[in-house]
């Protein structure tokens, strides 16, 4: 297990290495894509956009073994309509994790760009 | 000779989509796979589906949570359309955490069976065996 970021880099091995890379670069740019969409679904105070981003984000999150974003994302989908929970912090923890694991994966199973 | 006439997968995560329709490539059990990315596109291609072919079954993995057109909303108007283009179709949800609510409501719209994400190899092969 990676400790900064908690990957479980064995759910990544375990991907088909025939297509890991390509599947890799379709979570980033899909991931990359949600977060500008959370951000301005947090402006809005759209809380069912944000809702469904932080689920599509929670669901592709697992086949990266990205466990500390898949958890981030399930609370942001269980309590975005809740008022007592802090959106604007839970929405930049996701989008410092993705950035994160970005260049998590550049490193270790991407080209570098 | 593919067992399926179809393979169609409605979800709209594009890793999602990606992983499954390779896994399903490589199983070799459908002429054809098929995405759609929310319900509605996939409603809009039942409605327009002109020439039904009986000779074999499709398969429909639905996704619960998608934008525009959800999984169930989607339900409520494919059970709206006429019996034809409904013919020879299984439908199957796939979902990361089905509550018994949810379950009970599927079922009534004729869903088969729900199967956990991620889809494997092992999962579909075995919604084959038992419903095909």
């Amino acid at each position: 297990m990676e400790k900064d970021i908690s990957i479980n880099r064995h759910v990544i091995e375990n991907i088909d290495e025939e297509i890991r890379s390509e599947v890799l670069e379709i979570f980033l740019e899909d991931a990359h894509i949600a977060v500008v969409e959370l951000n301005t679904a947090l402006k809005s105070e759209d809380f069912e956009s944000i809702r469904q981003y932080a689920h599509k984000i929670k669901g592709a999150s697992m086949f990266a073994g990205a466990i500390e974003l898949s958890k981030e994302c399930m609370l942001l989908e269980k309590n975005c309509k809740d008022e007592s929970f802090n959106l604007a912090l839970s929405i930049q923890k996701v989008t410092r994790l993705i950035d994160e694991l970005d260049v998590y994966l550049r490193e270790n199973f991407l080209d570098k760009k | 000779m593919s067992q399926l006439k179809s393979i169609i997968l409605i979800d709209d995560d594009n890793t999602t989509n990606f992983l499954n329709k390779r896994i399903i490539e490589k199983l070799d059990v459908a002429e054809k796979i098929l995405i759609f990315k929310n319900g509605l596109e996939a409603l809009n291609y039942f409605k327009d589906l002109a020439d039904p072919d009986y000779s074999k079954s499709s398969l429909i993995i639905l996704d619960i949570n998608m934008p525009v057109m959800n999984g169930f909303e989607f339900l409520e108007h494919y059970n709206g359309l006429s019996e034809d283009k409904k013919a020879k179709k299984l439908i199957v949800m796939l979902t990361t955490s089905a509550i018994e609510s949810e379950k009970d409501l599927a079922l009534k719209y004729r869903v088969s069976d729900f199967l956990s994400k991620p889809l494997t190899s092992e999962k579909i092969m075995k919604v084959i065996t038992t419903y095909f």
